[in-house]
């Protein structure tokens, strides 16, 4: 078959509409007087609904129903182990924000150190001396102007010997910061054994000691 | 195993050893105790006590209390956490609820709250703070014709 120069390369350009405006134009109007190029844009469009009626049999052949349960079995099946996802995100973010391994492991060691501290910091306060009974009623009196609570009781040796254990001696004392109760409700301090009573009654008169 | 894959790895196992140091555990120990004023049988002793208690505990309820006899009915001691609530059943039905708030200048903050009823209710609310190893106690209720008496006491471990 004769074809001009257009059809040689063009006339697929144009067939799939990649060609610009002005020289699409320009084609159309050499369509009109070009018999070559004009069959073989038939052709070409001819084979296109070939193709297609082709492809549309064979789909209509196929069994859609089950089509996404099968893509969700797929996707179930190739979902890779916890180790590999968290290896994956781990890279991931290491290519995302990049921290060497040092700053890593100085992180490590200032968390351990502050945790080791931590876990220290209780038993050197209680090594520390006992404060003198004057500064420990300083002590209750600033604790009681900031909470209410039962009447102070100066401190009294307990019977469980701290200082022998090497504590610092403790007033047993509760501070109650609130209280309620559908009772009527006694609260006091023993001083015998320096603890707080709270006693809780309907007949206050007969049980209360 | 490289040494930056070793790192984030060593990293998140410290951080949580950090977390599990700042979670402190608590002891919480509950004694109930059954307080009469029946005769004292054992001759020789003006107060009865009917249990294995404590020396401490002796001492305290002589102190505290009038009555003249006293039986352990039950002594319980619990672990557990600041923020997680610790319930302990008492004769009569009665439930008593500890929950640890927190702990500073060596003293343990608590909530405390008594139910009773078929339906429990909470008949008494008390937020109070102990000294460590501290004890406070509990009165007043009726049981078998005498007096519950309830002495709970806290430890967080230094």
């Amino acid at each position: 078959m004769e074809m001009c120069q257009h059809a040689e390369r063009l006339i697929p350009l144009l067939h799939d509409g990649e060609l610009p405006s002005p020289l699409r134009r320009e084609m159309h109007s050499h369509l009109v007087t070009c018999f070559p190029c004009t069959r073989a844009l038939s052709l070409l469009e001819r084979g296109q609904e070939l193709l297609s009626q082709v492809i549309d049999e064979e789909i209509e052949g196929i069994d859609f129903s089950n089509f996404w349960q099968g893509v969700e079995d797929k996707l179930r099946e190739s979902r890779p182990s916890w180790a590999l996802r968290f290896r994956l995100w781990v890279e991931r973010w290491h290519l995302t924000q990049p921290l060497y391994a040092p700053a890593w492991a100085v992180a490590a060691v200032l968390l351990l150190t502050f945790g080791v501290l931590l876990q220290q910091k209780s038993a050197i306060d209680i090594a520390k001396s006992p404060p003198s009974p004057s500064e420990r009623i300083a002590d209750q009196s600033l604790q009681d102007s900031l909470s209410p609570q039962p009447p102070f009781v100066p401190d009294q040796p307990s019977d469980r010997n701290d200082l022998e254990d090497g504590f610092a001696f403790v007033s047993n004392q509760a501070q109650i910061e609130s209280l309620s109760s559908s009772d009527t409700v006694a609260v006091w301090n023993d001083p015998g054994n320096n603890s707080t009573v709270i006693w809780i009654g309907s007949d206050m008169s007969e049980e209360m000691p | 195993m490289n040494l930056s894959r070793i790192a984030p790895i060593g990293f998140t196992f410290a951080l949580l050893w950090a977390f599990q140091a700042l979670a402190q555990e608590v002891e919480l120990r509950i004694e109930t105790v059954l307080a009469t004023n029946s005769p004292v049988i054992a001759p020789g002793l003006t107060k009865g006590f009917e249990g294995k208690f404590n020396s401490d505990l002796q001492k305290q309820l002589t102190s505290a209390f009038p009555y003249e006899s006293y039986q352990l009915l039950e002594r319980v001691s619990r672990k557990g956490q600041l923020g997680k609530r610790e319930d302990f059943s008492l004769p009569g039905g009665r439930l008593l609820q500890i929950a640890p708030r927190e702990y500073t200048n060596h003293r343990i903050a608590l909530q405390i709250m008594l139910m009773e009823g078929s339906a429990p209710s909470p008949f008494m609310n008390a937020a109070l703070s102990l000294p460590n190893n501290g004890t406070v106690f509990y009165g007043g209720r009726r049981y078998q014709g005498g007096i519950l008496i309830i002495r709970i006491g806290a430890t967080v471990k230094e």
